[in-house]
């Protein structure tokens, strides 16, 4: 669980140099070390929302948050007025990084995603284009248990690069995976960890045995009694790898993310849970109707990661009508902890995490309820609760700025930074720019304005100096390029390795 | 029920009284009582008496009576009913009964079909089904005619009862047949008008002409709301309220079609048949529309025709109307009314005794009669286990 | 009209009030203490059988309803009394004390929950088979639907075996609709491990169904021999640990008198050479001290669940429908040993003798087969069956069966299309009484009596009778249907 910070800034270094996706264009030689973003309308998520005010980022992390912050001397000031600024969006779980969604093994808790994460997936990409700066990597729903988690940065080169927490949490799935029945579900539980005791009792005797050994002394116990003495001699280096992380699942060392797909997958997961002892830091994720067990979820009072379809559409068998049900209502009203996702499957609005929020403003959860479910709950949910989710002295500078408040579908992502880094800028997006010509508007805007002037100082020209002729010099078809007002818009082929707003503007 | 017993008890007195006890007569007349008996509007009588006489009913009595006869048969208990009657099923039908050399076969009849000699016609007629309507395969518009058949026909007692109609209309997706014919519900439709005009113009006595005059009955298999509509309309320009069958959802058309009237087929139904489809006999019952059992022989077992009828009757039909369901609205259906399904004097006397109402299903038939002639005397049931032998074991 | 039984015994009064009712006791308590026992009277209803009086629980007062008698009589005008989950009182009308919710039945039947001893109703599609396969972990406590259709004609409990493949299939369960909180239904496992599922696969090949056999026949003698090895192992155990604990204490003296001797030198006898496990190919004269440790067998969950069949703690139900496959069960079931029971059984009349005199019950499920057209291995259904099998002395019980779930609702229907065919046979009795007993919850379920659990049916009229209707069903003294819409689990009283 270590941040890879020292890697990262150095390996910026590097990347300056060679990046050639194009993707980030956020390297600089060095950040520099204080950032101050004034002006801005402010988010903080804990507390109320602040108008003027100004984020002090020193070394990645936030020093001061406040209307009268004072900025130090040597901090470069970034004007934000007219912006909104929000803690960076926090993606509770996707596998959508992976490779694949799952192995074909029921039971593989010894995997891990950085095995199977690239990094240069479009999906990490958009990501960051959405103001999303920390994503849980995890494997998916098709298993009975999966591997382990990690939550990542969208930037870097290479998974070990985009960690930002390693070993977050092991997925479960109650719901049968593919060609499994409930019952062989539930079985393979039951025998997964019946056979873990069964395991650690044989390390535990062959150490206890072991022990004896170095004392020259020969083995005077039974083996029960010998695998209960040996059992506190037992350390994780005696383990094997397909057991280790089930030993550290019961301890408690990681959270358990567990995918509860319909209601009646509720009650044999809190049992389970229960039975083996990780209730305690288990998070549920629930399918379309699981909510339909509110009641065993409002007593188990685990936070709960929300489907991507938050409706919920039911035709009645009898009378042919279609309910509607809004799924966050019925969490919220149970007074739980939730965090939504983006759906990716919709080619609407539902892809992007701040429509989620704002949907659930529409349909009667709380403003604030809804900004905290896309990031601190999150952040919680991931243990990463005190340095991610909000924006507060202490924590990392992960932040998004947008031109509007970000619930109105009206506003776009300008600039995100992650570790007080700008990590992205939507000026200088190449790929974006591309999608929405851009350039093109921005040269049309731009000639016809020039067009314009030189209409006008034709005009003039002509009024006051008609015999000189062609003196009145042309803009070059090359000045047309460039931009009249330096820093917003920027042709596609300068989009890399280019000195950054570090410079100053 | 009291306007019922009283006219019957009218009735019956007035024949009893009418009718002569002529000696020649009275050789043949046959008398059997029981404590419970179905009336002709479905309910349950107390203490009925039917007297037969020459294979058909005399007169129904109700009440203590002394009825000179030459025989009586006194049930002490039982439930006296009309032959039950599956209004749709396939019952001695052999081979394929679908024609399909064009989608309009008004001339084909399906009881050029029937084996008389079939297993399964006992086999319903033990379990108290008398009469069935047997029907061509729905697979074209037109697929002929339907006929009604007597289960157990001893000597002198007609074995076809009616062979040529109702005509057997089918809209629906059963019709779209793209090699035969029309592939759409317009089109479907569309032939059907021609064909009826053509016949209409034609005139004579062929099948569709005879349609088109208001002559000849017309059952219509509707898979859907829509082809409900459709029947009726179409039909309803020729003077003629189609009997409709096999329509899926009947919630939602159950007030249409209470409004036109007529009667409509439903069923089979099984324990496996969905909670919509059973609660549309009580709709229509609702609506007041009236129904008529198909219980799917010899495809299902015997039993299938009573237990559609029970099955709608747990799920809100009133016992009445299913228990006409069972006889005389069927035998309407049949276009047999007045013939058959019901205690009526006139009627044949084709007569069940069941050990208890039939609409439950723990009640057995004890005895079948068929044109005055007793066919089916059930084997006294088994007696149980002990029932204590739990705790022997 | 027509005679029908029930439960109520013409002895059985309801027991006098001091014993049943809490209230009485209580008022002798000091506030505390009330509150202690009102918090473990609450918890202890988690283990079944205890009932939750509490203080001031609210009874429900069936009052003016109709009662059958095991005569055949009835007990008009009656009242049925329920309060924390148990009923109080069955018989005529008494004055209730404490606060009472009052139901009119006007002069309908009240019975207990019916019970269907061989349904899938709840039950999730399943299709794989193993000894540790549980059937409760594939019942949707959530199937809302289907269980508002089973109030609706009266089912409240029902037994659900594993299905989905031959052989050895799973672990059936006892299961009760009993409301769960919030709204939700729970579902409750009256019984998680009611009986081992075998199914002889009659729907398949002669080959399959022959290997299906000798696979099973395997697996109950590897049972057998892993039960052996394991006292082997017990027994090689206790040796062992006999033997180490002597050479122990052995070694415990030898050291105290070389210590007492100066030096402290082990004796030869304790020279161990690293490496190698102890008690295990020591130097050469060392072998007579050699203490082998036994090797314990690998651990089989399937086989301790085959070896609880076979010690009969637990019933195995054996599918089978073909005669030959009947056959093949009675004598697998006296190989072993076994407290069997055959499901299904189409074929049954054809060896109702061999069935008899192996004193082998059945549970026979639908009586509507598909007619003409059956499945190869219901060619030969009877209607009769039951009356033939009742003739040759079979004890036989009537389920639902298992071919699709909501069948599993008319399980009163399918009794009375048995009961048509064998006389004196009480089609109510069957499915509440009876199937009780035959799984073995009898002491609690399917009777009208005081102390036994309050799963009651209020019927519109006689229940046999055409046109009845459910009008109220109570699960565990909850109110769970009432007629034109359901009730939500969580709600108590009502009015």
């Amino acid at each position: 669980m270590k941040p890879m910070r020292c890697g990262l800034i150095g390996a910026m270094a590097v990347a300056a140099c060679v990046l050639s996706s194009g993707r980030h264009s956020a390297w600089a030689a060095e950040p520099p070390a204080k950032v101050a973003l004034t002006g801005a309308r402010v988010i903080p998520v804990v507390g109320p929302e602040l108008d003027g005010a100004t984020i002090l980022i020193e070394r990645g992390k936030i020093t001061a948050v406040g209307t009268d912050v004072k900025v130090p001397f040597d901090a470069m000031e970034v004007d934000c007025r007219g912006k909104v600024i929000m803690p960076g969006l926090i993606e509770p779980q996707s596998w959508r990084g992976l490779d694949i969604a799952n192995e074909s093994l029921p039971v593989a808790p010894f995997l891990d995603v950085g095995d199977a994460m690239d990094p240069s997936r479009l999906y990490f990409e958009d990501a960051l284009r959405d103001g999303i700066t920390s994503i849980h990597v995890m494997q998916g729903n098709n298993t009975v248990i999966a591997g382990m988690s990690r939550v990542v940065r969208p930037i870097g080169l290479t998974p070990d690069e985009m960690t930002v927490d390693l070993g977050t949490a092991i997925k479960l799935s109650v719901s049968p995976r593919n060609g499994y029945d409930r019952m062989q579900q539930m079985a393979t539980f039951r025998e997964t960890f019946r056979e873990l005791e069964e395991y650690t009792d044989s390390i535990a005797e062959a150490k206890y045995e072991e022990s004896l050994e170095k004392e020259k002394k020969k083995v005077d116990v039974g083996p029960a009694e010998a695998a209960k003495r040996g059992r506190p001699m037992l350390k994780d280096s005696d383990y094997d790898d397909k057991h280790l992380n089930l030993l550290r699942l019961k301890r408690g060392d990681f959270d358990t993310w567990v995918y509860v797909g319909s209601p009646m997958d509720v009650s044999p997961a809190i049992a389970l849970a229960t039975e083996q002892g990780f209730l305690d830091h288990t998070i549920l994720l629930i399918g379309d109707d699981t909510f339909k067990a509110i009641g065993e979820l409002k007593k188990a009072g685990r936070p709960v990661v929300l489907p991507e379809d938050l409706f919920y559409r039911e035709r009645d068998p009898i009378s042919g009508e279609i309910t509607e049900t809004f799924i966050p209502k019925k969490i919220h009203d149970a007074g739980l902890m939730f965090a939504l996702q983006p759906n990716p499957n919709s080619s609407m609005a539902e892809r992007y995490l701040t429509y989620q929020a704002a949907l659930c403003v529409r349909n009667g959860i709380p403003r604030q309820t809804a900004l905290e479910a896309i990031t601190l709950n999150p952040a919680t949910m991931l243990g990463m609760g005190d340095r991610l989710g909000s924006i507060e002295a202490g924590k990392v500078a992960n932040l998004v700025i947008y031109n509007g408040d970000p619930l109105d579908f009206n506003s776009w992502v300008e600039n995100v930074y992650i570790d007080g880094i700008l990590a992205y800028d939507r000026k200088d997006d190449p790929r974006l720019a591309e999608i929405l010509r851009l350039e093109d508007v921005g040269r049309k805007v731009d000639e016809a304005k020039k067009a314009a002037e030189e209409a006008a100082k034709k005009k003039d020209e002509e009024k006051a100096a008609p015999k000189e002729g062609d003196a009145a010099p042309k803009p070059a078809e090359g000045d047309n390029a460039k931009p009249a007002e330096g820093g917003s818009e920027k042709p596609a082929e300068s989009g890399r390795a280019r000195p950054r707003r570090g410079d100053g503007q | 029920m009291n306007w019922t017993r009283r006219t019957m008890l009218a009735c019956g007195g007035a024949l009893a009284l009418g009718i002569g006890a002529g000696p020649a007569a009275a050789q043949n007349r046959i008398a059997i009582s029981a404590p419970w008996g179905v009336g002709p509007d479905g309910s349950l009588m107390k203490d009925v008496t039917v007297v037969i006489a020459d294979g058909r009913i005399e007169r129904v009595l109700q009440g203590p009576a002394e009825v000179k006869a030459d025989k009586t048969y006194r049930f002490e208990s039982g439930v006296i009913s009309p032959g039950l009657i599956d209004v749709a099923s396939t019952l001695g039908v052999v081979g394929n009964n679908a024609e399909r050399k064009t989608s309009i076969e008004p001339d084909v009849s399906v009881v050029d079909a029937l084996d008389a000699y079939s297993s399964t016609l006992l086999d319903a007629g033990r379990a108290g089904v008398t009469s069935a309507m047997i029907a061509p395969a729905s697979t074209g518009i037109v697929s002929g005619a339907c006929a009604t058949i007597r289960t157990f026909a001893p000597q002198g007692v007609d074995r076809v009862l009616r062979g040529d109609g109702p005509l057997t209309v089918t809209l629906g997706p059963a019709s779209w047949d793209d090699e035969l014919g029309p592939s759409s519900r317009a089109g479907v439709l569309q032939e059907l008008r021609d064909a009826l005009r053509n016949g209409k113009a034609e005139g004579g006595s062929s099948r569709l002409a005879r349609v088109a005059r208001g002559e000849l009955d017309v059952i219509v298999d509707a898979a859907s709301d829509e082809d409900v509509d459709s029947a009726m309309q179409l039909f309803g320009q020729y003077g003629l309220t189609p009997i409709v069958r096999h329509t899926a959802d009947l919630v939602e058309t159950a007030s249409e079609l209470g409004e036109n009237g007529g009667v409509v087929v439903v069923g089979p139904y099984t324990f496996a048949s969905d909670v919509r489809l059973l609660a549309g006999p009580a709709s229509l019952g609702k609506a007041g529309c009236e129904v008529a059992f198909s219980g799917g022989l010899p495809y299902l077992e015997a039993d299938a025709l009573r237990l559609t009828a029970a099955l709608a009757v747990r799920y809100g039909l009133d016992p009445a109307a299913a228990r006409r369901g069972l006889t005389i609205n069927a035998a309407a259906v049949a276009g047999l009314g007045n013939r058959i399904g019901a205690l009526t004097p006139g009627s044949d006397a084709d007569i069940v005794v069941f050990s208890q109402d039939p609409l439950r299903l723990d009640a057995r038939v004890l005895e079948v009669w068929v044109g005055g002639e007793r066919v089916h005397k059930a084997e006294p049931a088994s007696a149980s286990d002990d029932d204590d032998a739990w705790k022997a074991w | 009209m027509i005679a029908t039984f029930d439960r109520v015994d013409a002895g059985e009064t309801t027991a006098p009030p001091g014993e049943v009712r809490c209230t009485g006791r209580s008022r002798g308590l000091s506030g505390a203490a009330v509150l202690a026992v009102a918090f473990v009277a609450a918890a202890g209803t988690q283990a079944w059988g205890q009932p939750n009086f509490g203080l001031q629980q609210r009874a429900t007062v069936l009052e003016h309803a109709t009662l059958l008698k095991t005569d055949g009589g009835t007990i008009d005008d009656a009242m049925v009394v329920i309060r924390g989950g148990v009923i109080e009182h069955v018989g005529p009308a008494i004055e209730v004390q404490g606060r009472a919710t009052r139901i009119d039945c006007k002069g309908g039947y009240v019975t207990s929950g019916l019970i269907d001893v061989y349904s899938a109703l709840g039950m999730t599609t399943t299709r794989s088979g193993s000894a540790v396969n549980r059937a409760f972990d594939a019942f949707d406590r959530y199937d809302t639907d289907s269980f508002r259709e089973a109030f609706r004609n009266g089912v409240t409990m029902m037994y659900l075996p594993a299905t989905g493949s031959s052989g050895i299939v799973g672990i059936g369960a006892v299961v009760r609709l009993a409301p769960g909180e919030g709204g939700g239904w729970a579902g409750e496992a009256v019984k998680d491990e009611a009986a081992l599922c075998i199914d002889l696969g009659s729907g398949d090949a002669a080959l399959r169904r022959l290997s299906t056999l000798e696979s099973l026949r395997r697996q109950f003698k590897d049972a057998k021999t892993y039960r052996e090895s394991l006292e082997t192992y017990e027994d090689d155990l206790k040796e062992y640990e006999q033997k180490i604990k002597e050479r122990a204490e052995k070694e415990a003296k030898e050291e105290a008198k070389s210590k007492e001797g100066g030096n402290g030198k082990p004796a030869p006898a304790e020279d161990k050479k690293e490496g190698g496990k102890p008690g295990e190919g020591d130097k050469k004269d060392e072998k007579k001290d050699e203490i082998t440790k036994p090797k314990k067998p690998s651990p089989d969950p399937s086989a301790d669940v085959v070896l609880k069949a076979i010690d009969r703690e637990m019933r195995v139900r054996i599918l089978a429908d073909r005669s030959s496959d009947i056959l093949n069960a009675i004598d697998f079931a006296k190989e072993f040993n076994l407290d069997a029971v055959i499901e299904g059984g189409s074929e049954a009349y054809l060896v109702a003798d061999q069935l008899a005199e192996a004193k082998i019950p059945i549970v026979l499920g639908s009586f509507m087969g598909s007619g003409l057209h059956r499945n190869d291995q219901y060619r030969r259904q009877l209607d009769r069956s039951a009356a033939v099998l009742a003739d040759a002395g079979v004890k036989w019980v009537v389920g639902s069966g298992v071919s699709d779930g909501p069948s599993g609702r008319f399980v009163l229907l399918n009794a009375q299309l048995v009961a048509a065919n064998v006389s004196d046979v009480d089609p109510l009795r069957m499915v509440t009484r009876d199937a009780a007993e035959f799984l073995g919850v009898g002491d609690r379920f399917g009777r009208l009596a005081p102390r036994r659990a309050a799963d009651v049916v209020v019927w519109s009229g006689d229940p046999l009778a055409a046109g009845t209707r459910v009008e109220r069903v109570y699960v565990d003294g909850k109110l769970v249907y009432r007629e034109s819409g359901s009730a939500g689990g969580s709600e108590g009283g009502e009015q």
